[in-house]
């Protein structure tokens, strides 16, 4: 049976409101993210129509049982929020300059995964910009967007992720 | 989903209430010593 390569990463957080908090699960995942006046906003890589709303958790659901649907994350299923267990992971996965990479917290149900988790809910806890995708020339451009949606989601645009080695 | 491996176990973590915090009330005063007897001083 293969292992994860670590236990889950724990971090408590305070849950939007105010009255509750949760010591969920660290995940590493990257976005799209669409700019519209000045307005940045994040997207999800694979359902692309999906858009993160700033200040209040995202919920899943399940977009692949048609008529079947069944509450999210659901065992063998491909639903649920999605997020890595390493940043480096995210990073291999998910290379394209044009996304913004960052920590979320995940929590309710939690399928582990040999490298990731499918989750119930996720907030964004941090957002950084993997160094291999910012070359000098678009440092400034990235720099911009990345301000933007962490400005947005009032998160903390940090240089790197916690505990990360290298990204390869 | 390929990129995140095998499914291997299932958790639920669950939010916490914050726990109310006590109203800031004012120290209680210490007791007022018993009054004594004072000794009578000599004139």
């Amino acid at each position: 049976v293969p292992r994860r390569r670590t236990e889950p990463e724990r971090r408590t957080i305070m849950l939007p409101g105010g009255t509750e908090y949760v010591e969920g699960v660290v995940g590493y995942r990257a976005w799209g993210v669409h700019v519209e006046s000045g307005v940045a906003t994040l997207r999800s890589v694979v359902m692309t129509k999906h858009s993160w709303t700033p200040g209040a958790p995202v919920v899943a659901e399940c977009a692949w049982g048609g008529e079947a649907r069944h509450p999210a994350p659901a065992s063998g299923c491909d639903c649920g929020v999605f997020g890595f267990s390493l940043a480096s992971l995210a990073y291999q996965a998910f290379p394209e300059r044009t996304t913004l990479h960052g920590e979320v917290i995940l929590w309710g149900t939690i399928r582990l995964h040999e490298f990731g988790y499918r989750a119930e809910y996720a907030i964004p806890a941090a957002l950084y910009l993997p160094e291999p995708l910012v070359s000098s020339e678009s440092r400034a451009a990235h720099q911009r967007i990345a301000s933007l949606a962490a400005d947005r989601y009032d998160v903390p645009l940090v240089q790197r992720p916690r505990g990360l080695v290298a990204y390869r | 989903m390929a990129r995140i491996g095998k499914e291997q176990e299932t958790i639920t973590v669950t939010p916490e209430p914050v726990p109310e915090r006590e109203p800031a009330t004012a120290p209680e005063r210490a007791p007022a010593a018993p009054d004594t007897p004072r000794e009578p001083v000599p004139a």
